[in-house]
């Protein structure tokens, strides 16, 4: 992972420890001042009366700033007499939180309504850690993209039109005559597998759509002139295909071999053979063309190159 | 007045137009900023997995040029005893392998229009990428004598692998 992206990750993370730091904070105090006005209404009522009148105060501006009024009102957390002195305009104006409401009750509502502020926040703190037009800038979503239902059946056809090739002993015999391990090459062709994008996870296969690739090392090569150039590519031990290998025009070999052709092709690259082993790429083209498909055609033929 | 300022739009239009049709009709820009010397053109074509390019001179010295990321080197160092001559440079922070060899001994490719009989004197330049074991540049001709070689040095040299 490059040392920016971890950079961001870690930033995103010190943000949230912050965030979840402060409103632990802010609960422990409210959760503190909460119990000492539980205690002191627990206790006789003289001891209320002596509750200073300060504290009360700012305890219950602090409740009122909040949603715990609204929340208390909404709960039968007070006797409905007091409920009915609370809502009265006029008459005497005493604490419904130091001599209505029960003690315990009040401590019950604070631990809830601190869980759901904590979720609330946590939840608010998420949103915007993972936002997903931040994290589509930032982070690699998809190095590995699979393909639509047309394009996939575009590989799959190709998949088994070159099974069928290889699967022939003159085809065997003249690329083995080239320097082609012919078991390697069988294996590694029989390997080959096209993810469809429908399917999330990339496990299992290994023919991606190198278009829509979020991976850094394949969106650098797609900047340069090769990549611009080619319809695939090996990246690994995966093929990646791209626009220029479904898009055949005319030519003396269909579309659906020439595509096989070409995953023949980057199947012996998969067994360690380069193109300057054969003398070029094109060279590698003829080799496999008439071996598997026929001697009177060449690379020119393909309906995938020079398109 | 009026008919001065008219034939100066008309005369700015034609340059501009003159212009435009030159740069479409002129030869494609070598790959990887290759300077020419004077009197060699360019063409640029690509295989499925490749981009290609020549560069020619009338009736003269071919380089046929292919880069890849599996193009592999055609100048491997480990095959030096089969190179009549071969040199490691660092050439603007990129490595270059050079080998001069002849045709079916150090390698397998064959000019397109081959020029002169067999064996072939085949000169090989390979500039290694950066994108796998097998990601290079290759450069490749018949050089039928010295003045050749130089020519091709002299531009091939020239070429950018970070382009």
């Amino acid at each position: 992972m490059p040392a920016a992206l971890r950079g961001s990750f870690a930033a995103c993370r010190a943000i949230q420890l912050e965030r979840v730091a402060q409103l632990l904070g802010y609960i422990q105090r409210w959760s503190l001042r909460a119990s000492r006005a539980v205690q002191k209404s627990s206790t006789s009522r003289a001891a209320l009366r002596s509750l200073r009148r300060v504290e009360a105060e700012q305890l219950k501006s602090e409740v009122h700033a909040t949603l715990v009024e609204w929340f208390l009102l909404n709960l039968p957390l007070m006797k409905p007499v007091a409920a009915k002195e609370r809502a009265r305009p006029s008459g005497p104006s005493r604490s419904y939180l130091k001599t209505r409401v029960r003690g315990s009750r009040l401590l019950a509502a604070a631990h809830i309504l601190a869980i759901v502020e904590l979720s609330r926040r946590l939840h608010q703190a998420y949103a915007q850690a993972y936002d997903k037009q931040a994290a589509d800038s930032v982070l690699p979503q998809n190095p590995f993209p699979g393909f639509d239902k047309g394009k996939l059946g575009d590989v799959n056809k190709a998949l088994a039109e070159g099974a069928k090739l290889l699967q022939n002993s003159d085809c065997q015999k003249a690329l083995a005559q080239a320097g082609i391990n012919v078991t390697d090459l069988i294996k590694a062709f029989g390997n080959l597998k096209a993810r469809p994008d429908s399917d999330p996870s990339t496990k299992g296969y290994n023919i991606f759509y190198a278009e829509k690739s979020t991976d850094p090392q394949v969106q650098q090569f797609l900047q340069t002139e090769s990549g611009k150039g080619a319809g695939g590519f090996i990246y690994g031990q995966d093929v990646m295909l791209r626009k220029a290998f479904f898009n055949a025009h005319a030519a003396r070999i269909g579309a659906d071999i020439s595509r096989a052709l070409a995953l023949i092709h980057e199947a012996v690259h998969l067994t360690g053979k380069s193109d300057a082993f054969f003398g070029g790429s094109a060279k590698l083209n003829d080799v496999v063309i008439h071996a598997c498909w026929s001697k009177l055609y060449g690379h020119k033929d393909l309906a995938i190159v020079g398109n | 007045m009026r008919s001065m300022t008219t034939t100066r739009l008309v005369g700015m239009t034609a340059c501009c137009i003159l212009l435009l049709a030159s740069a479409a009709f002129a030869d494609d820009p070598p790959y990887g900023n290759v300077k020419l010397l004077d009197g060699y053109k360019y063409k640029r074509s690509h295989t499925f997995d490749t981009i290609n390019g020549l560069i020619y001179k009338d009736g003269g010295l071919r380089i046929e040029f292919e880069s890849g990321i599996s193009e592999g080197y055609a100048v491997d160092p480990k095959e030096k005893k089969n190179y009549n001559w071969f040199r490691q440079q660092e050439i603007n922070g990129h490595t270059v392998f050079l080998a001069l060899t002849q045709s079916g001994v150090g390698t397998k490719w064959e000019p397109e229009k081959p020029r002169g009989p067999k064996p072939r004197r085949i000169l090989m330049v390979t500039f290694p990428g950066k994108f796998g074991p097998m990601n290079a540049a290759n450069f490749y001709a018949e050089v039928l004598d010295d003045k050749e070689v130089a020519d091709m040095l002299l531009m091939v040299l020239t070429f950018d692998p970070s382009k």
